[in-house]
């Protein structure tokens, strides 16, 4: 039986992270018979307690449990955690390695293009066969994701074709290079670098999204955005480093959710147990980066016909004092408000607008993004956004309007996790920032602290135009 | 090393477990073919005041998520008003009295929860999701929606612009033409579901607000109405729920309807999109087959 955060103490699994306390019940003492007074006084005080204890419950008090888990450790490093949920015969893994963008090092796009191979066969299997066998087992959602501070590798599969999809993961993750030839090194390149052109060159405003954050974190910030002429220079030799040191169970972490068989963790043993391998990417310290005067750029759009700002602030990282006070208050403004105040500051003028607290290690952005008529300019929409901005300053956010956010925020967090692959994928991004699946509680706890006073601090102390990047976009000129 | 008998029949003994174990390296575990489903509980009431009830129990997250279903789909509208389905379900949520969409939003984001609205082939259904406690008052918030629904006549232009923007971008869709003429041509349907709900430009010219309101009220009967819930409540709490939100809804009159129109031509063997001949050359494709057991008691089962 799994429950939360229980250790198994067993051949081959090291218990780690976080336990509860010891629930086995204390032996009672050697001939001590209570009195009545003494019972009944003990049954009112207890009594109290249980009611003092779900009047101050937190509104989630079974959040704990949603992420109910057990973690433990293969001899050989893998971090294993599994998540029972047998409402539907279906099991999500998420194999996460901790390596990522921000480990790209001299070779940027390195982690991108790994990723990408990693589906281009094995020594055993045939390019394209990973994705086939999972095909015809029923697989769904098979894909990767290569983030800033880990890779991770999902697929959804019947509970039952759990040993194939092991032995798949396990496969790959010890015998991808052999099959790794010039020939697919170079299709990859092109592979990613076309997803750039779809990402950055053929979207309307990529391009000043690309120079925002160019500015924001100058070349050789782990943060600073990949660009084609440095994909352009990755060769297969970059790629075998990079797996023979990261690509290994001691720097992995398998999540499995769902209907978990009886005997997962033979299975997982059988799978991983005679892998050996992987290294942890040098911890990065230097990830803040706060300018010191505002950055004004000038980015004409070829693709709009409309004109469009941004404004990009750095705010606290993931999961830091003040990242759940952006979050609460791109809720509030994304629910009309801001439409409304720059409406209110300059009719007629806006499409649409938006905001959004990129939420990442170390040192997260608050973005505002605009989309003005034709017959707008950006500078005009920049002074209705700054006035806009100087009322919040001013606390114009009522506490009813944050409270509101704080609710649809904590509901839209937990729809978020009725999918088992989300779950899994919750699970996943906790540990790649050091947190434990279990504190998913205090996650969610974070914003019963934001109010509206916390959120004009906010606004008030990250929100400055001293740290702003500000990319102003023209409509392209129409020619014809 | 000595090649004594004893070495040797060691190596000999190994050699099948060496071989096996190599073997398992290099080709992927056979798994089974069949799934297994489980699917949840579907449990019905029927409520004194006449409404159906469909209860599922989950109790994996604090949630219930909450539809007000009527029969009252682009099939059941009156002839030469096609689209009027769409249309009222797009302006249910513009408001209701005393109050505008902005004012209608704030009340279900008290509630945390963002409502939609949309008109099916056989439902117009309103739709909401929001932790548990919150329930009952969004229940009750979404019958009002329905009931008390302002059809602002401006709201109701704009949507008109909006759909017949749709149309225009429609004509330049080659598969879209080429879907809508196949439906309407090869297959006879009737026009509302030949125009998949959306009504014809000569259709949605013509509907009025007086029209959309007729058809709601056709239709807004309490014994036809279906409430679904699902998540984390008891079938006890979903009835007290549903009898609460009820009140005040009074039983109305019974309009005279339109005649509900059939989905698929009678040659079919099942309506809806999976509607096939039954020797369409496809069937020799099966998927994994799909065995569904016996539900269990509770859920989700432990």
């Amino acid at each position: 039986m799994m429950g939360s955060g229980s250790e198994r103490k067993g051949p081959g699994r090291r218990p780690r992270g976080w336990a509860v306390g010891d629930i086995s019940p204390q032996p009672a003492g050697r001939g001590s018979f209570a009195t009545l007074e003494q019972t009944t006084m003990l049954v009112r005080v207890l009594s109290l307690l249980v009611l003092a204890a779900l009047t101050l419950a937190h509104p989630f008090a079974h959040a704990a449990e949603i992420l109910e888990h057990e973690r433990y450790s293969l001899d050989n490093g893998l971090d294993v955690i599994l998540h029972v949920d047998r409402r539907l015969p279906l099991i999500a893994l998420n194999l996460g390695y901790h390596v990522g963008t921000m480990h790209d090092g001299e070779h940027p796009g390195l982690a991108h293009l790994v990723e990408h191979l990693m589906f281009r066969g094995t020594r055993h299997l045939d390019d394209g066969e990973y994705n086939l066998l999972l095909f015809r087992a029923a697989a769904l959602h098979t894909n990767a994701s290569t983030h800033v501070d880990h890779t991770a590798y999902t697929t959804l599969i019947p509970s039952n074709q759990l040993p194939l999809a092991l032995w798949l993961e396990s496969d790959r993750m010890a015998h991808l290079l052999p099959a790794i030839s010039p020939a697919k090194v170079a299709e990859e390149i092109q592979t990613t670098t076309d997803e750039w052109e779809v990402r950055v060159q053929s979207e309307r405003h990529g391009l000043a999204r690309q120079m925002m954050w160019s500015t924001l974190f100058a070349p050789g910030h782990p943060f600073h955005p990949i660009d084609p002429t440095a994909i352009d220079r990755l060769r297969p030799e970059h790629v075998t480093v990079f797996v023979e040191r990261y690509h290994g169970p001691a720097n992995a972490t398998l999540v499995l959710a769902g209907d978990l068989p009886e005997d997962v963790h033979q299975q997982i043993e059988h799978a991983f147990g005679h892998r050996s391998g992987g290294t942890p990417p040098p911890v990065s310290t230097d990830l803040v980066h706060l300018p010191t005067a505002e950055q004004r750029i000038v980015q004409p759009s070829e693709l709009s016909t409309t004109p469009a700002v941004a404004i990009a602030w750095p705010t606290p990282g993931l999961y830091e004092p003040g990242d759940a006070d952006a979050d609460v208050l791109m809720a509030t403004l994304n629910a009309g408000h801001l439409e409304a105040m720059v409406e209110q500051e300059q009719p007629d003028t806006f499409l649409a607008i938006r905001c959004r607290q990129i939420s990442q290690l170390g040192q997260s952005l608050f973005v505002i993004a605009a989309e003005g008529t034709p017959e707008s300019t950006p500078e005009i929409m920049l002074d209705a956004i700054d006035a806009a901005l100087t009322r919040l300053r001013d606390r114009a956010l009522t506490p009813e309007e944050i409270r509101r956010a704080r609710t649809r925020f904590a509901t839209r967090t937990l729809r978020g996790l009725q999918r088992i692959d989300a779950r899994a994928q919750r699970i996943q991004s906790y540990v790649a920032v050091g947190r434990d699946p279990s504190w998913f509680h205090e996650d969610l706890a974070r914003y019963d602290r934001v109010d509206a006073d916390s959120v004009a601090d906010f606004v008030r102390q990250q929100l400055v135009p001293q740290r702003r990047v500000v990319v102003l976009s023209p409509a392209a000129r129409d020619d014809k | 090393m000595r090649w004594s008998r004893r070495n040797v029949l060691a190596g000999l003994g190994a050699a099948p477990i060496l071989a096996c174990a190599a073997s398992n390296e290099r080709r992927p575990p056979r798994t089974p073919t069949e799934i297994q489903v489980r699917l949840p509980p579907v449990v019905e009431q029927q409520r004194a005041e006449g409404p159906r009830v469909l209860v599922i129990e989950d109790h994996s997250l604090p949630l219930v998520s909450l539809v007000l279903a009527l029969p009252a789909g682009y099939r059941h509208e009156p002839l030469g008003q096609e689209g009027v389905a769409t249309l009222a379900a797009s302006m249910v949520l513009e408001g209701i009295a005393g109050g505008d969409r902005i004012n209608l939003l704030a009340q279900y984001g008290d509630l945390g929860g963002t409502p939609s609205a949309n008109a099916g082939a056989s439902l117009l259904t309103l739709h909401c999701t929001v932790q548990r406690d919150q329930a009952p008052q969004a229940l009750r918030l979404m019958a009002r929606t329905l009931l008390e629904s302002t059809l602002d006549p401006e709201t109701l232009e704009r949507i008109r612009r909006e759909l017949r923007g749709w149309f225009a971008v429609n004509r330049g869709e080659p598969s879209a033409v080429t879907g809508l003429g196949l439906l309407a041509g090869a297959f006879d349907l009737h026009p509302s579901v030949a125009a998949l709900g959306y009504g014809t430009p000569q259709t949605l010219d013509q509907l009025d607000r007086e029209a959309v309101r007729t058809y709601l009220q056709t239709h807004l009967r309490l014994d036809d109405a279906v409430f679904l819930l699902s998540g984390d409540l008891s079938e006890s709490e979903a009835g007290q729920w549903v009898d609460a939100a009820s009140q005040g809804w009074r039983q109305r009159p019974r309009y005279m309807r339109s005649p509900t129109i059939p989905l698929a031509p009678a040659w079919c063997s099942s309506p809806g999109p999976r509607c096939h001949r039954p020797s369409s050359p496809s069937a020799a494709r099966e998927p994994p087959s799909v065995i569904p057991t016996s539900p269990p008691s509770r859920w989700p089962p432990r």
